[in-house]
């Protein structure tokens, strides 16, 4: 057996959770099947099946799940994980299954009764996509949260102090995401890069494909952690995937180009965002991409590097195959103003991806520090002035064209806009390279 | 691998935290079946070397090889050679003594079937056979030592690294913790031990690493052989002896240092030679009062070191 497997079963299937667990659950089914309204009993277990089924696979589970890791490094026996023979596919299973085990041991069955009851109302959704549906997002949820723990336990001393509790709001967004989503899916059922498919069938295809990368990235986030080099093209992998499942939605009448490259932008930049505010980013790392880069060895920089870097490549091209796949749409759309839009769908993104180098340059800035503290809130607050609270506060004041040079969104202008970024992101990438060498670059 | 190869060998080893240069240029070769006592001042680097050794921290250059295997190129490989306990170790606290051992082997490789055999004779060697049913939150901070170090070992590593293991213990249980080295030791085991407390290293070491400011200022066998593996005796005679050295010389023993009734000699390592040369020296009709090997002491060896190498 797993040995991870193993120590959670002992930790979280004890003889006396074996047995209450269960017995409670019963309990509350009985009572809500007992209730004294009219109609088949079954029917009014629908409602306690989904919130319970939610409550204990989605929200304990996910806390279940990151507290996996975070109470790890909080005890200090994250070492021992990290000094044993397992490879990151066993810690993976071992932590994603064994973590959050007491949830799935009580969520199945709330499962099992959903999938029942729901048989016995009329026009309900099909009970075992239901059930794979929610199986699946739990797995996707978990994995995230994992991943979510890895990438803290990276900063060591903060670790695992709130994660636990955080990582609930993941299946709160994803519910208020999705449930209306599904709602609408499954009333009307939906197309899919042109093929037409039922409501809940595509969200149970989807939320496996979602939990697969989410297994997935937490594998790689395990491989991270246990030292295991591995190059990185599954970050940007999942962009691509992203940008392929989003554009499917609007890919009706040969438009995949357009969409594709829109929502690649969208996926890749919200990719590079998440990475740099969420993976701690050192001047330590960045020596050691810069020592392999120049002893020559490029796979080794590339395995070293972190994550944002990657998704950032990807944006940028993106926002150079943008103008192509968006040629003509004005004119197609019999827009007066076409080659005003042509201009700013071929130079927006290109600004886009430049103000995403140039917070990536602001973090690395303070990263470099002599001696740094609080490097993403730091940078997260001079993004955040940079983009909406100077120009906001110019604007205000009547100063629109300043506003303009701090943020050029505020102007308008695809070109100008591009030209403002990319000056910006010069003088941010300069300051954090000299910062960089002053402090951490090769002695001597 | 041959068995007279070194177990570790490291080279050119660096690692920097931000502004700080925590190891440079480390290089050395620890021999099977030592105990190293690495010492230095605080932030001389010994935590991270630990830590490299190991493979929980990749440096920003350099080698590490663990019983023939690199250990920044295959570090799972390596932990099967290797244990290592921190200075700031954990425990499973909610479980038993026989599940977090159970689970540590398991973790580190061990067949599912020589794992009850490996529990239970890691609890017997650590004194914790009857403490196997008991949770680990409930022990002293002594036996969740002992546990810990347990764990570190449960699959029979090669390398041990242990990082101030007896920080907090109470005499008693540094003793036993000593003698729990020694034991290891004879076994075969390669130890190192990072501790302030040079008294208690000096009753198991074999050889020192003196690391100052990330650079390795001295390592060295303690109490070196000869070439011949001979030792130095220090025989104390119950009076002054006129003419100790001629005497002495005539007997074939070249004398070292010599004082009023004593004198430091060089004789064999082996027991029974050793008692050839107390009766010869009986024999020649010197009282002799005291017939000891002479153990360097660590903490002036140390300090000593310490002294040279500070401008």
């Amino acid at each position: 057996m797993n040995p991870e497997l193993q120590r959670n079963a002992w930790l979280e299937l004890g003889p006396h959770r074996r047995i209450a667990g269960p017995a409670v659950l019963l309990l509350v089914f009985a009572l809500f099947g007992a209730g004294g309204e009219a109609g088949d009993w079954r029917a009014r277990l629908v409602g306690p099946a989904y919130v319970l089924s939610f409550v204990i696979l989605y929200l304990y589970g996910a806390h279940q799940a990151a507290e996996s890791v975070a109470e790890e490094v909080r005890d200090r026996t994250w070492d021992l994980q990290r000094l044993s023979a397992l490879g990151p596919g066993a810690m993976t299973v071992g932590k994603l299954f064994g973590a959050p085990m007491f949830a799935w041991y009580l969520g199945i069955p709330c499962l099992v009764v959903l999938a029942f009851a729901s048989s016995a109302v009329p026009n309900a959704p099909h009970p075992g996509w239901l059930v794979v549906t929610y199986a699946a997002g739990a797995i996707a949820v978990h994995g995230a949260s994992i991943g979510l723990a890895l990438q803290e336990a990276r900063r060591e001393a903060r670790a695992g102090r709130r994660l636990g509790v955080l990582v609930m709001l993941l299946p709160l967004l994803l519910a208020m995401w999705v449930l209306p989503l599904a709602d609408r899916g499954a009333a009307q059922g939906l197309a899919w890069h042109g093929r037409y498919f039922d409501g809940l069938t595509f969200l149970a295809l989807s939320a496996c494909a979602f939990a697969a990368w989410a297994a997935f990235g937490a594998y790689r986030g395990f491989c991270r952690e246990l030292q295991v080099r591995t190059l990185p093209w599954a970050w940007p992998g999942f962009a691509l995937f992203l940008a392929f499942w989003l554009a499917g939605f609007a890919s009706e009448g040969g438009g995949f180009a357009r969409a594709f490259t829109g929502f690649g932008l969208l996926a890749a930049l919200g990719a590079t965002y998440l990475a740099l505010y969420s993976e701690p980013t050192t001047a330590m790392e960045i020596r050691r991409v810069s020592a392999a880069f120049a002893r020559g060895d490029a796979v080794r920089a590339m395995e070293e590097m972190p994550l944002w870097p990657t998704t950032l490549v990807l944006a940028f091209a993106f926002a150079l195959a943008a103008p192509l796949a968006w040629q003509g749409f004005g004119e197609s759309l019999g827009l007066d103003g076409w080659r005003e839009l042509t201009d700013y769908v071929a130079r927006a993104p290109l600004a886009l991806v430049l103000a995403a180098l140039r917070d990536g340059a602001i973090l690395v800035f303070f990263a470099s520090a002599a001696r740094p503290r609080r490097v993403v809130t730091t940078a997260l607050l001079y993004a955040a002035l940079l983009w909406w609270v100077i120009p906001g506060l110019l604007a205000a004041v009547g100063l629109a064209f300043a506003a303009g040079v701090v943020n050029p969104f505020f102007g308008g202008g695809g070109t100008r806009a591009a030209i403002i970024l990319g000056v910006q992101a010069a003088i941010a990438v300069a300051l954090a390279a000299s910062r960089w060498r002053r402090h951490h670059g090769p002695k001597g | 691998m041959n068995a007279t190869d070194p177990i570790a060998r490291v080279d050119a080893l660096a690692y920097e935290y931000p502004g700080v240069r925590a190891l440079d240029g480390v290089s050395f070769a620890l021999e099977s079946g030592t105990v190293t006592a690495l010492v230095g001042p605080n932030g001389a680097g010994k935590t991270t070397l630990l830590r490299c050794l190991a493979g929980l921290d990749s440096p920003l250059e350099g080698r590490i090889a663990v019983a023939g295997v690199d250990v920044l190129e295959s570090p799972r490989e390596a932990h099967r050679h290797l244990g290592y306990l921190s200075d700031f170790f954990g425990v499973y606290e909610s479980l038993t003594v026989a599940q977090c051992l159970h689970h540590a082997g398991a973790i580190q490789g061990v067949a599912a079937a020589a794992l009850p055999a490996a529990v239970e004779g890691t609890a017997k060697r650590l004194g914790l056979a009857d403490r196997l049913a008991q949770a680990a939150g409930t022990l002293s901070r002594g036996l969740r030592q002992r546990l810990a170090i347990g764990q570190a070992l449960i699959h029979g590593p090669r390398l041990l690294l242990l990082d101030e293991p007896a920080a907090g213990l109470d005499p008693e249980a540094r003793h036993a913790l000593a003698g729990l080295f020694r034991s290891l030791q004879s076994e075969g085991m390669t130890l190192v031990v990072s501790s302030h407390i040079l008294a208690e290293l000096d009753e198991y070491s074999t050889h020192m690493l003196v690391l100052r400011e990330g650079r390795v200022v001295e390592h060295r066998a303690l109490a070196p052989a000869g070439g011949d593996g001979r030792r130095r005796i220090r025989v104390r005679l119950a009076a002054p002896v006129d003419g100790l050295r001629e005497r002495l010389e005539a007997l074939g023993i070249a004398p070292g240092a010599a004082e009023e009734n004593a004198v430091v000699i060089e004789g064999p390592a082996d027991d029974a030679g050793r008692a050839a040369l107390l009766a010869k020296l009986v024999g020649a009709g010197l009282a002799v009062a005291e017939f000891a090997e002479v153990r360097e002491n660590l903490h002036d060896s140390y300090l000593r070191t310490v002294r040279e190498e500070t401008p």
